[in-house]
């Protein structure tokens, strides 16, 4: 597993065009996310924005293995069809573990430097961070497994727009202060929940892939 | 068709041994085929395009499900032993799988990472043998370069059995010819066998020890390459020769404006019974055009 993880991680950062969209992106975001002074806003940059990187470990990836066919010599390495799957997955979970560690940063600066809001408020956001990670990584990974790259991508554009549009919609129905002072229960159970969908999206991943290898 | 039967003492002895295996499509269905391949040999698989060589080696590396009463390659079984199966096996396509952005570098970085018996030193004399810069992106190799990265990989992780699915096709002359030698040196060991489906049966004149002949989803037969050159033949004749020739002698023949072009496959027996007409040698291309457009008796 660990060749495919190089191999992906290869694609991700060491072609030019998919670094030069990662350096971008961080140029672009990272200010955004430790400059801004507001709830609204770094509830977007930690809640929506930071979580669509776990998904994009297996755009770049699943890219160029479709230009070069690279499957079909993949399943003639000494690898199952189900340790091809779950290495994007491990490396799905490298990206979430570091947009995470990222986010945390993030929050620690808006507690302590901007005081925007409060530890356990940035904690509790941090928190619905993490489940949303793991459940747009668990949608995404199904999306392009299923659906290969051009129209995986349009579903990942659809996701993404549904996600902004649905915190859009919680933040006015709802208001910033419901979301960043959720029950620690609450958010435990949406942290569980996300494990659950990853776990239960990596075996339907699985069963994608063989029948598409058959 | 030929087939095989052997008995557990001699799984070893056989690099593949494939029992009835068949994968239907909506259009096309592999048909119960059934071979094996003796370790420290070289078979040919030869057929025209369609015919299902390549449905064949996707199945048996697992690429494709099909249905089947056995499948394994050196005594590992294709449903339980994959993983430690494919350790010693390594399978060439025509065209090159590895992204063109890698380096030759990266491929070995990647491999080493894959393949537990992956041999760097080797790797890096094979790219240095091969003339193939390590640092260069594939996009800007050659498709002769490409090949022989691809050797290069697949031969750096002391694999016993090579499967090349048209690997030689599209290059030129001289390059394949570099290839024959590759697959030369690495059957010199006896514990190895290379499976090998080509369009080039020149190619395959110059290296098989056997021939299996795919020919619309069936097996039409898995002969040695000497039981070939030995046996088959051509005669031209006309039509009184034709008529005198017994229906089991013709494996096929074409008719043509004034005579018969006449495939035998026991060429022996008819040098000694019509001693004075001449038998051309058949190469395998030959045996091939007269299966697939000449004429059976029966």
């Amino acid at each position: 597993m660990k060749g495919i993880i190089l191999k992906d991680l290869y694609d991700n950062f060491c072609i030019p065009k998919n670094a030069a969209s990662f350096i971008l992106a961080a140029l672009f975001v990272l200010p955004f996310g430790f400059l801004t002074h507001s709830k609204y806003y770094y509830g977007l940059f930690a809640g929506v924005i930071l979580p669509l990187i776990g998904g994009c470990a297996t755009e770049a990836a699943t890219e160029q293995d479709e230009a070069a066919n690279f499957n079909k010599l993949l399943i003639t390495f000494p690898v199952t069809k189900a340790e091809i799957v779950t290495a994007k997955y491990i490396l799905g979970f490298g990206f979430i573990a570091v947009t995470d560690l990222v986010a945390l940063l993030c929050s620690l600066v808006q507690v302590y430097v901007h005081h925007t809001f409060r530890l356990t408020e940035a904690l509790c956001v941090w928190g619905i961070s993490i489940s949303i990670s793991l459940i747009f990584l668990s949608v995404i990974y199904v999306g392009y497994f299923l659906l290969g790259k051009r129209w995986g991508t349009i579903f990942f554009i659809i996701v993404t727009a549904l996600i902004g549009a649905a915190y859009r919609a919680s933040s006015v129905v709802l208001g910033m202060d419901v979301i960043f002072n959720l029950s620690p229960l609450l958010v435990l159970c949406l942290l569980f929940a996300g494990v659950v969908i990853v776990a239960l999206s990596r075996l339907a991943s699985i069963r994608i892939y063989k029948k598409k290898y058959s | 068709m030929t087939t095989f039967t052997y008995t557990e003492d001699q799984q070893m002895d056989y690099a593949i041994q494939v029992k009835n295996l068949t994968k239907t499509y909506k259009d096309f269905s592999l048909d119960s085929i059934s071979l094996a391949l003796p370790c420290g040999t070289v078979m040919g698989l030869v057929g025209e395009n369609g015919a299902g060589k390549s449905t064949f080696i996707n199945s048996i590396l697992g690429i494709v499900e099909a249905r089947y009463d056995q499948v394994s390659m050196l005594g590992y079984d294709l449903k339980t032993q994959e993983k430690l199966m494919k350790e010693d096996i390594a399978v060439i396509f025509s065209d090159s799988h590895y992204d063109l952005s890698f380096t030759p570098l990266f491929v070995g970085k990647m491999l080493s990472q894959v393949y537990k018996s992956w041999d760097q030193e080797k790797y890096m004399d094979y790219l240095k043998r091969f003339r193939l810069p390590e640092k260069k992106r594939l996009k800007k190799f050659s498709t002769g370069m490409r090949v022989k990265l691809e050797f290069a990989a697949a031969l750096s992780h002391h694999p016993k059995l090579l499967i090349l699915d048209e690997a030689t096709s599209g290059l030129d002359p001289v390059v394949r010819d570099e290839i024959l030698d590759i697959l030369r040196e690495f059957t010199e060991r006896e514990d190895r066998a290379v499976l090998m489906s080509s369009h080039i049966t020149s190619d395959l004149d110059k290296i098989a020890d056997y021939i299996a002949y795919i020919h619309e989803g069936r097996l039409l037969f898995v002969k040695t390459y000497d039981d070939l050159q030995n046996n088959y033949g051509i005669i031209n004749c006309g039509r009184q020769l034709f008529d005198a020739l017994s229906p089991d002698d013709i494996a096929a023949y074409k008719k043509e404006a004034y005579s018969y072009r006449v495939l035998v496959s026991n060429k022996q027996k008819l040098k000694k019974v019509f001693s004075d007409v001449p038998i051309e040698n058949a190469s395998i291309e030959d045996i091939m055009l007269f299966y697939i457009k000449g004429e059976k008796i029966r």
